[in-house]
Formats: structure tokens, sequence, C-alpha cells
């Protein structure tokens, strides 16, 4: 499944970055990568934007960023 | 290995993998000089010196980069190239042991296998920025020193990626070579300490971040969080509204007061009074506008260092995606409030080149702090003052949503182009403190009384022969200032501002109004107080339809002089400069023309 599927306040595992290298380089500045644990903690009003948690952070990423991040659930 | 007066120190990198080892060397030599890269039997190993000098002496370091390793026992191929180097004391002086700051428990047994080896180690923790604060991060290094001292061995606290530390990493290295290998037993209880503490950073992390998570339950709320924003806003100008009240009073009865005193002071120099009278009203004015703009400074300050700013590019993302940019632009867009000049530097965060521009274009609408005093001035003499607040609100959300219009249609035009990423850090809720903030506010009424005192000072004075002269003399004030330079300069340029209701006298102000437009209200103060003494008399020479036409003119209008050459470096492009003239000019003269029409 992919990060935008993801209920919020649910934890799991980032599996790959569907993207371009330099995308995914990019993102991985900020802690997403593969193997992070990442959940989201809000929406806003539409969705279209999300707050989310990734290694102790909170990051903001747009809802057609998170289609590519595809995800597990962590129990 | 010694050379004439130089020392070679030869450093192995080594640590678990992605704990940052290439990066530190990365930092470490961008901004030096020798880099080599040496191919042969041992291909994973990168080898890379640098030049520096301490206290002195010149030394070369020899960092070898070598591929990561979890423990001295070799696992891959990869690996035994390590432990093998590792185990051969003749290839280096120094083990640069790096680890990964926040997790730093996990690392303790390479560390222990490290110890063992018998040679020099300086622990490096890497990543020291994602366990503490920038502003507890002085304080995290200054406790890790003392445990060194304790223990009297070396260590570095880095971050490869802001290059926080890397000097002191350095300077530890040339320490640690020219003093004796610390106990082992030291080094060992050193580390232990040292996971110790970090865990406590990282759980005060956590701790704070507690409190802004419960702080953003409100603000950031689904619902409540654009109108608590908007709240917050009308708050803002009602407030710097309220602060502009008392100076304009105060400097009315100065200005009046101050040409009969000038005039009786010095009989017989009547040129020299009125000149003075002149200049030391502009001067009183410069400083009138001090507590809107202090109001105005320090609630943008709190906003932008508070971290509330990037709470509400999350809340205004989704309906800037519509206007083609996204939330990130919202920080340029309010800055644009305060001035125009950081406002497109800071549009620097955008990293997309078109939207960059088209954001760059949109700040010139967003109307800035000195553009308030014309209105707080108008507002007063035009309009009831219970409604100050308000109006102020509704000229600075019209400039936003015409600003982002125009955005919206240059992104769709000559803009085009795919919108960048966003992805931006959250950071936590901190409350700036007052002594900063303070110097912050003084700082930019430093500034400003600086530059802008100077500008109106040298100008009142131009402003005053051109109000005066050539017809210096007796007879009507208002029929001298008709037929004097400024006069004539007015009249002639009167014809594109007749249609939108403004006399050749506001147009004079305008046009002055490119040099800064402080200098608005400045000229303003010159050309309707002539002959009648204080700002008022401008109630019974134009109606409220040309003024409120008038604000809308300025709201919308080229950027001053020095906005616009900012605009221009930032943009690199001449192309994008006369769009921009030629934009708001044509924008501004629209709306008002509309606006006059509609009203009158």
């Amino acid at each position: 499944m992919f990060l935008s599927e993801l209920p919020s306040k649910q934890k799991a595992k980032i599996i790959k970055i569907i993207n371009k290298a330099s995308e995914e380089d990019y993102l991985s500045h900020f802690g997403i990568k593969s193997g992070a644990i990442v959940s989201i903690e809000r929406r806003t009003l539409f969705g279209s934007t999300l707050k989310i948690l990734v290694n102790g952070k909170y990051l903001m990423l747009r809802k057609k960023e998170a289609q590519l991040i595809e995800i597990e659930k962590v129990l | 290995m010694k050379e004439s007066g130089v020392r070679y120190i030869k450093i192995a990198m080594c640590g678990e993998q992605n704990v940052g080892k290439s990066s530190t060397i990365n930092k470490i030599t961008k901004s030096n000089l020798d880099v080599g890269n040496f191919a042969g039997v041992t291909v994973d190993k990168a080898h890379i010196a640098i030049q520096t000098e301490r206290k002195g002496k010149k030394y070369i370091l020899e960092f070898i980069d070598l591929p990561g390793i979890n423990c001295l026992i070799p696992h891959s191929d990869e690996q035994k190239i390590t432990s093998d180097f590792l185990s051969n004391k003749d290839n280096y002086d120094i083990i640069l042991g790096v680890f990964n700051a926040t997790q730093l428990e996990n690392d303790f047994h390479l560390f222990e296998e490290l110890v063992g080896l018998k040679a020099k180690l300086l622990p490096c923790f890497n990543m020291i920025d994602e366990l503490a604060h920038k502003e507890d991060l002085s304080k995290l290094e200054k406790d890790l020193n003392d445990l060194s001292e304790k223990f009297h061995t070396k260590f570095a606290a880095i971050s490869a990626k802001t290059g926080f530390g890397i000097e002191k990493l350095l300077d530890s290295i040339i320490e640690l070579d020219e003093q004796e290998k610390p106990k082992p037993a030291d080094e060992l209880i050193f580390y232990k300490t040292v996971v110790d503490h970090c865990k406590s950073y990282r759980d005060a992390l956590h701790k704070s971040h507690r409190v802004t998570y419960l702080i953003d339950n409100i603000l950031l709320n689904k619902f409540l969080g654009l109108p608590i924003f908007l709240f917050i806003m009308w708050n803002i100008f009602q407030l710097s509204f309220k602060a502009s009240q008392i100076p304009v009073d105060i400097l009315d009865s100065f200005s009046s007061i101050s040409e009969v005193w000038f005039t009786k002071s010095l009989p017989g120099f009547l040129d020299l009074a009125s000149l003075l009278a002149c200049v030391s009203s502009s001067m009183l004015l410069v400083v009138s506008f001090i507590p809107t703009l202090a109001v105005m400074f320090l609630l943008l300050a709190i906003i932008e260092k508070s971290g509330y700013i990037v709470r509400v590019s999350f809340l205004l993302d989704g309906i800037l995606q519509k206007f083609h940019i996204h939330g990130k632009a919202f920080i340029p867009l309010m800055l644009g409030f305060g001035c125009s000049i950081p406002a497109y530097i800071s549009s620097r965060i955008m990293k997309n080149y078109h939207e960059r521009i088209a954001v760059m274009i949109g700040i010139g609408f967003m109307s800035c702090s000195a553009k308030l005093i014309i209105y707080t001035m108008l507002i007063q003499i035009f309009f009831p003052v219970e409604y100050a607040g308000t109006i102020l609100f509704a000229i600075h959300f019209l400039g936003v949503m015409i600003g982002l219009i125009i955005i919206k249609l240059s992104r769709q035009t000559f803009l085009q182009g795919e919108s960048e990423m966003l992805v931006m850090e959250m950071p936590r809720y901190r409350m700036p403190g007052a002594g900063y903030i303070l110097f912050y506010v003084w700082e930019k009424i430093k500034h400003f009384l600086k530059n802008i005192g100077g500008i109106i000072f040298v100008s009142s004075i131009i402003l005053w022969v051109l109000s005066n002269y050539p017809n210096y003399g007796g007879g009507d004030p208002l029929i001298r200032l008709e037929n004097s330079f400024l006069g004539m300069i007015g009249q002639a340029t009167e014809f594109i501002f007749r249609p939108i209701g403004l006399d050749w006298k506001m147009s004079i102000a305008l046009e002055a109004g490119l040099a800064g437009k402080e200098m608005v209200v400045a000229t303003m103060n010159v050309l309707y107080s002539a002959g009648q003494g204080g700002i008022h008399a401008i109630a019974s020479q134009i109606s409220s339809a040309s003024a409120l036409s008038f604000m809308i003119f300025c709201l919308l209008y080229l950027p001053c002089i020095s906005a616009t050459i900012t605009f221009a470096k930032e943009a690199k492009s001449k192309k994008y400069v006369i769009i921009l003239i030629v934009l708001t000019t044509v924008i501004a003269w629209l709306a008002s023309f509309i606006t006059y029409q509609i009203v009158s």
C-alpha cells in the first residue's frame, strides 16, 4: 500500500520510493527513505496535504508525493 | 611520515554503513585544496587529503574512507577490506570512528572493538543536529566537552549535513595526534556516559514535541485552523492601526505650531523659517511611523520565529495549489507585508525557477509596511475610525487576492511548469526570547530611521525648493504652489491620473513614492499642508472616492526602486523586470479606475 492510503496515527515502514533518483535523494534528506518508520499525524480539510512523523520529526508532505511512497503497516 | 615542517596525519574513517562517513569527508574537503582518488588494489577505499594550518604549523590530513562495518569480523569482501586495513597499524595514525548520535547505543560493540585495536581513536558523533534543536546544540556540545575533559579523551560532535562542528573535528584530530593515547577503560566509560547523555536529549526532544502537538491540535485543526489564522491577521492590522493613531494626532498639532514658531523666531528669514518648518515636520513624520512599524515588525517576527509561519503554509497549501504554487510560497508572500526586499530574497526557498518568479511577481501586490503608513493616515482622515482595522485588513486581503490571481495567470501563461515537491520540516514551537525579538525589531527600526530618515530629510529639502520656486515670494500660497516646478511636473503628468480621480498633487506623491513608499506621505504632507498647516487640510481638497482610489493605486503599483533592483538581482532576467513594471502599473491603474468609477 502507499503512504497516502495509511489511516492517521498508524505506524508503517517505508519499503520503497517510486520516483526519480533525484527526488528520492531529496526525500532522503528529510529521513524519508526505505526502512524508516512513518505515521500520518494530520491531514488538511480536503486531505491534499499531510503532516507526517518520521524519525521523530514532523514534516509536511503533499498527498501527491505520498502516493509514491510504498509502505507496509507495522503492528 | 614527516615532511619538512609539515605534519602528515593519516586518518582511517570507519563506522557502520549510513552513518555519514562519506558525507563527512565531502563536507571537510569541499572548501579545501587537494582532492584525489587513487585507484589500485583497494578500489573501494577513497583517499582524500587536505592541507590545513593550526597555530602556525602546517598539516596534511589524509582521510581514508573505508566501507561500512558492523564489527571487525568481516561478513563480506568489502568489510574485509576495512578489517584488513585496520589490522595493519602502519596504514594510519588515527582512527576516526563515525557514529550516529541518535542511536549511539547500537554502536557500542563496534566502539569496544575499535578501542581494542589500541590505536588512537577519535569518536565522531554525527547527525548531532537531529538530537538537539539549534538553540540546545551549544549546551549539548559543552556537556560533551566536560565529559571528555573528565575522562581525558577527545571527541567530535558534528553534523555532516549542516557543517556544524567540522572545524572543531579537525582541531581534535590534530590535538589527538599530539597527545598520548587515553586509557582504554576511560574511553569506554566516556562512550557509555555519552550514550546516556544523548538519550536524555532525545527524550527531551520528544517531550518538547508533545507541547507542540497540543498547540497544533488547535492551530492546525481542520475546521478552526484557517479562521484562527484570519482572526490573528485581522488583529495584527487592528493593533498596528491603534499604534498609528496617537503620533499622527501629535504630529498634526506640531506641524501647525512649528511653522508659526519658526516664522516668529526667525523674523526677516521667512524662507529659512518655512524650509525649517517643512523639514522638521517631515522628520517628525518619519518618527511618527515608528509605533506602527514597531507593532507590525513585532507581530510578524513572532509569527515567523515561533514556527507558526510553517503551519500556515501547511493550512494554505491546498488553496495555493489551486494557484499553481505550493504552501512554502506563503513564507515570502507573508514577509512581503513587512518589506518586499527580504521577501524577494526569502523566495529562494522555492527551488523551481518559474514558480519562484511567479511568487516574486505576487510579492509586489502584498502591501508592505511603508504602504501601511499611507493607509493609516488616509483612513484617519476619511473613514470612521471604528472600521479602520477592518478596512486595513480588507485592503491587504485585496492585495493578496490580486497577487494570487496574477500568480495563477502567469503560471498558466509565461511561467508554466511542474510545481516542485513540497517537503518541509515543521519545527517545534518555541517562544522567541523577548530580548532577541526586541533586538530584531530595534534593528529593523534603526535600519528604517537610517535609510528612510536620510532619504526623507534630503528629499523634503528638494521638495520644498521645487514647491516654492521659481515664484518664491508673496501671493496666495496655493496659486504659488501650482506655478512651482513641482506644480508644473504634476500638471504635466496629471492626465494619467485624472481618470482615476487623482489631482496633480497626488500624482506627484505617487511618483515620489517610487523612491520609497514612505515618500508618499512625506510628499503629501508638504503639498497639502502648504499655507494651511496640518495634514488634515487634505480632507478639504480631495474626496473620499479619490482617497480610496489613491489607496488602491498605492497598494498595487510598482514596488519602490530598491525593491525593484532586488527583484532584478534575484530574477536575473530583464524580461521579468519589464513584466513586473508593466503588470503592476496597468493593474494598479485599472483597479483604481474601477474603484473610483463605482464609488463616485
